[in-house]
């Protein structure tokens, strides 16, 4: 049996630089991921960890590559449950290719075991996270999805 | 958007996408499994499906793997669909699915 794998695409009218920095920074990241800001040295081997305003970490994994403003992969865990948190990370890529006036974002999600009860979960989070993250760049805005209220308040 | 729109058109494609949708990352052989239709008819149809961004074909080892991108669909609700279905058209469609609901029962 295949491993399950999400691969979530889109092209942002924006630089690589701009779309590095929405992807690293964590004022940016609390606009569009679940109100969580990202927290990591930026180092390889690094933790890193997604955090609420009142510090509470909804996601962590360890940093793998960092090259700005084109590869950023992490391994991801899953903290909003206390039974999806015991299954072992699974690793997020972002790949940033300039494509004329616009940067393709690619955001690849695999390395889950065949059984994973995360990934089920995760589709829909992403494609919303991506397409306010286009909002947020493009103008300026964020998109109020329903994803951001739940995680707040659903986090183990 | 044009392109998703006119990709959505065709109900073969949205098969297609429903058949990622349940299982991501088919090969073309695999596919063409569940189509009854050519090769070259799948293929052209995933090629619509990829030049809109709804279908994304990876290599993995020696296959191309084709799988689902759900992005433009969503952005397609964000800009299309939360806009115009406000709380009275979900309640028109709320009683259509109710009341259908019923005569599918009695029939």
């Amino acid at each position: 049996m295949k491993n399950p794998e999400h691969i979530y695409q889109t092209y942002i009218r924006t630089t690589p630089q701009r779309l590095w920095e929405a992807i690293t920074s964590p004022e940016f990241t609390r606009q569009y991921f679940h109100r969580m800001r990202i927290d990591c040295d930026w180092q390889p081997g690094s933790e890193l960890k997604f955090r609420y305003d009142d510090g509470r970490v909804g996601c962590e994994g360890t940093l793998l590559d960092c090259v700005p403003p084109r590869l950023l992969r992490y391994t991801w865990r899953f903290l909003f449950d206390q039974e999806l948190a015991r299954e072992r990370p699974s690793t997020v890529t972002f790949e940033i290719e300039p494509r004329g006036e616009n940067c393709r974002l690619r955001v690849t999600h695999n390395d889950f075991d065949a059984d994973s009860k995360v990934f089920p979960m995760i589709s829909e989070g992403w494609s919303e996270v991506i397409s306010s993250l286009k909002s947020l760049l493009e103008t300026g805005a964020a998109l109020e999805v329903a994803g951001n209220a739940e995680a707040s308040r659903g986090v183990a | 958007m044009e392109r998703v729109f006119k990709a959505l058109s065709d109900s073969t494609r949205r098969r297609i996408l429903d058949r990622l949708f349940d299982t991501d990352s088919l090969s073309l052989g695999e596919l063409c499994g569940g189509l009854e239709m050519s090769r070259q008819a799948v293929s052209k149809h995933l090629g619509i499906l990829e030049v809109a961004g709804l279908v994304i074909a990876v290599r993995r080892g020696r296959e191309k793997r084709h799988f689902l991108n759900p992005v433009p669909i969503q952005e397609i609700g964000d800009r299309w669909i939360a806009k115009y279905a406000r709380k009275q058209t979900r309640a028109i469609a709320a009683l259509k699915g109710a009341l259908e609901e019923d005569s599918h029962e009695e029939s």
